[in-house]
Order: C-alpha cells, then sequence, then structure tokens
C-alpha cells in the first residue's frame, strides 16, 4: 500500500467526519474569557497596521493621481512617435481600481517561461533569506535583517495571466523615473523617507515575466540588486 | 474587539468579524488553554488566531456553519501548538511536530476517519484544510505561515502517517 492508495474522496470523506467530531469537542472546552490588560500591549501592532493602512489608500490616491499623469503623457508621446510606441506598448498598459498595476500583453510575440529562482548577488550587509517561494508562475523571496525597517522583497511574476505586478506604497512624495534593467524597461519609485518603502519594477518581454524588488533603500542599492540578480528559469 | 475591527475595510467584514468573536471567543479559548495549559498562553494563542481571522475572512461566509466553526478550532490548534513549539526552545518537549490536538472521538464506523482523527494536530490541520476546506497548498501555507514547499512535504508526511495508522489498526483499503 503507498500514500496514493487514499483516494481523494476518500479523504474528503473522512475529513468531513473529522471536522464535524472536532467541532463537538472544541464546543465541550468553552472557558469563558475576557482579554487580559497585558493584551492590550499587544494590540499596539495592530493599531500601527490599521494607521498605516489608512496612510496607505491616501498614497495611493496620490500615487494613482501620479501615474495617471505619468501614462496621460506617455500616451500622448506614443501617438505621436512610432519608435516609442513600438519599443514601450508592451509592457506599460494600464492602472487598475487603486492597485497600480502593470501588464506584459504585448503585440510582439514572447516566449512565456516560468521563473524558478532569483539570487541577488549582491545586497546591503546583514541581510538574509527569511522565506521565499515558487508557485504556477510566481516566485517570491523576502531577505531580512535584525533592526530593519522592512524586509526586502523580490517578486517575479510569469505565465499567462500571471504577468502583472501591484504595489502597496506608503508615501505620496515618490520620485518616479524611467531606468533599464539589462535590455529591460522599468520604473523606479523612490521615496524621501528612508523608512518607507521604496520600488523598483521592471520586465522582460523575452520571457513575459515582470520583476519588482521593494524595501526601504535608496536607488543606488535597489538598482544594484535588481542588476546583480541571477535569474534562473524552469 | 474594536482594534480587530478597524483592520477590516468593508462593513460586511466587520458585521461578520464582531459575530464570530462574540460566538467562538471562549470556545477559542478554550482549546487553546487545552492545549497550552496556561491562561497566557492560551489568551496569546487566542489573539494569534483572531489575527489569521482577519487574513482569512473571505473563506468564513457563514459564521455559523461547521465548516467556519472547524477552521476557527483548526487555527486555534494551530497557534497554541506553535506557542508550544516555540517553547520548546528552552523547555524541550519530546517532538514538538508529534504534539496532539484536542481529542476527537469519531462515532461511525469509519477507519481512515478514526485514523485521521488520532493523527497529530498538525498533520490533522493540514489534512482538514486541504481536503475538507478545500485550501489549496498555497493558501494552506499563508493560513499557517508556512512556506508551501514545507506545506507539500507535510501533507505527504500526514497521509503516510495515516497510512501507516490504518496499517497499525489491522485497516486494508
Amino acid at each position: 500500500m503507498t500514500v496514493s492508495d487514499f483516494s481523494n474522496r476518500e479523504l474528503r470523506e473522512a475529513a468531513g467526519l473529522v471536522n464535524a467530531a472536532l467541532v463537538e469537542a472544541a464546543e465541550a472546552c468553552v472557558v469563558p474569557h475576557t482579554f487580559s490588560d497585558a493584551h492590550k500591549q499587544q494590540l499596539r501592532p495592530l493599531f500601527k497596521a490599521a494607521r498605516q493602512h489608512e496612510k496607505q489608500k491616501t498614497v495611493r490616491r496620490g500615487l494613482i493621481a501620479a501615474l495617471l499623469a505619468l501614462v496621460l503623457g506617455a500616451v500622448a508621446f506614443l501617438a505621436f512617435n512610432d519608435t516609442a510606441r513600438a519599443s514601450v506598448q508592451k509592457w506599460l498598459r494600464s492602472l487598475s481600481g487603486t492597485a497600480i498595476t502593470y501588464q506584459t500583453e504585448g503585440d510582439a510575440e514572447s516566449t512565456t517561461k516560468a521563473v524558478s529562482n532569483c539570487i541577488p548577488l549582491w545586497l546591503p550587509e546583514g541581510y538574509t533569506l527569511e522565506s521565499g517561494f515558487t508557485d504556477s508562475g510566481f516566485f517570491h523571496a523576502s531577505y531580512s535583517k535584525d533592526g530593519a525597517a522592512s524586509t526586502i522583497d523580490i517578486d517575479a511574476i510569469s505565465g499567462e495571466g500571471a504577468s502583472s505586478v501591484s504595489f502597496n506604497l506608503y508615501d505620496a512624495d515618490y520620485k518616479i523615473r524611467q531606468i533599464t534593467i539589462g535590455d529591460c524597461h522599468g520604473e523606479l519609485f523612490l521615496s524621501n523617507d528612508a523608512n518607507i518603502t521604496s520600488a523598483i519594477v521592471w520586465f522582460d518581454d523575452s520571457t513575459g515575466t515582470s520583476f519588482s524588488v521593494m524595501g526601504c533603500l535608496g536607488e543606488e542599492e535597489l538598482l544594484r540588486i535588481a542588476k546583480d540578480l541571477e535569474i534562473q528559469y524552469e | 474587539m474594536i482594534i480587530y475591527l478597524q483592520a477590516l475595510e468593508s462593513e460586511e467584514d466587520r458585521s461578520r468579524f464582531e459575530t464570530l468573536y462574540r460566538l467562538y471567543r471562549d470556545m477559542m479559548f478554550g482549546v487553546a488553554f487545552r492545549l497550552t495549559e496556561n491562561r497566557e498562553d492560551a489568551e496569546d494563542a487566542l489573539h494569534e488566531a483572531f489575527l489569521s481571522v482577519l487574513d482569512n475572512m473571505d473563506k468564513l461566509s457563514d459564521p455559523s456553519s461547521v465548516a467556519t466553526r472547524g477552521f476557527l478550532v483548526v487555527i486555534t490548534e494551530h497557534k497554541a501548538l506553535d506557542l508550544l513549539r516555540k517553547r520548546e526552545r528552552s523547555l524541550p518537549l519530546e517532538d514538538p511536530d508529534q504534539l496532539p490536538g484536542v481529542p476527537v472521538a469519531i462515532q461511525e464506523d469509519v477507519p481512515l476517519a478514526s485514523a485521521m482523527a488520532r493523527l497529530p494536530a498538525q498533520y490533522r490541520a493540514l489534512l482538514l484544510l486541504r481536503y475538507y476546506h478545500g485550501f489549496s497548498v498555497r493558501e494552506i501555507a499563508k493560513t499557517l505561515d508556512r512556506t508551501p514547499g514545507a506545506v507539500q512535504k507535510q501533507l505527504t508526511r500526514a497521509k503516510q502517517a495515516l497510512r501507516e495508522a490504518m496499517e497499525k489498526e489491522g485497516c486494508t483499503l
């Protein structure tokens, strides 16, 4: 007998019975409870998170306005410039809802490859890998450092329908500028506040992959991480 | 509870969370207390469980359903046992991965369900999330703060443990 001898149906039926029995057992465990004063200390991060969330929403609105202006400018430029239109239209596509969204659904044929790993050959001192995974064309790695304001997050999205990047930014006063990583076009979102996340995003049309690096870092550091990234495909 | 509600955007989610909080807080605390045998640890586990609930409001559409209650129990067990595992660093436990959850008795004569009910809490939680709640590996990973790779590996081990438990009882499929 092997593990695969259990069919999904058998497992589902058994799990249903176990869930019902578990609930019954838990309901016999009831102990009246009111959170203690010490619990208020635990809630401080939640207060902070709620405040940050509100700030984030405000920032998104500001950023969207700024990006909208950028897109409108780009549209006007592209309307009069065939060369520019051919090189840019593959990746700069839309803003969606309250999120900043880029898509790589260009006219030119692109090879879709799934990223299996993105290894930063350089990171600011002290950062080590905290977590990482790949799943269905999505790669994520998070690097942390004791005492750092935030993690450094590296994401790559490839595969059909997955080639988009959304941001959660916390500062309305971003500097936004076009950048190039290798042969790929991208944009840099740079905060003036060292404790606020900055981001860099770029698109590799040849593989249909979008990349992003986010962290409380300066322009030089973000660009160096992005440029010194060893990208492995499945 | 007001603080938890601040973390939710929609009025509907807030209302649903409030219902969950009022209906199941004592049950969840009881589960955590049973596993940690310590009020402070149980409170910590309960707090962590509610934070997890905030992240999973989309999966808790019906507060009174047995699925919702089961999910809350699984999450609370997981958070309580996580605390015990962390404590293991200073006070070695026998085998943190083999920690039992709330004892469960299956009334029906279904050997597979009985074997699943007796599995260590970690394995039982994975199987319930996967096969009863229908979570993907990625969703389980997010819910339990694990990587998808680790979840996939543990699911395989859980099924292996289930097979061994069945064999021990002299059952065949």
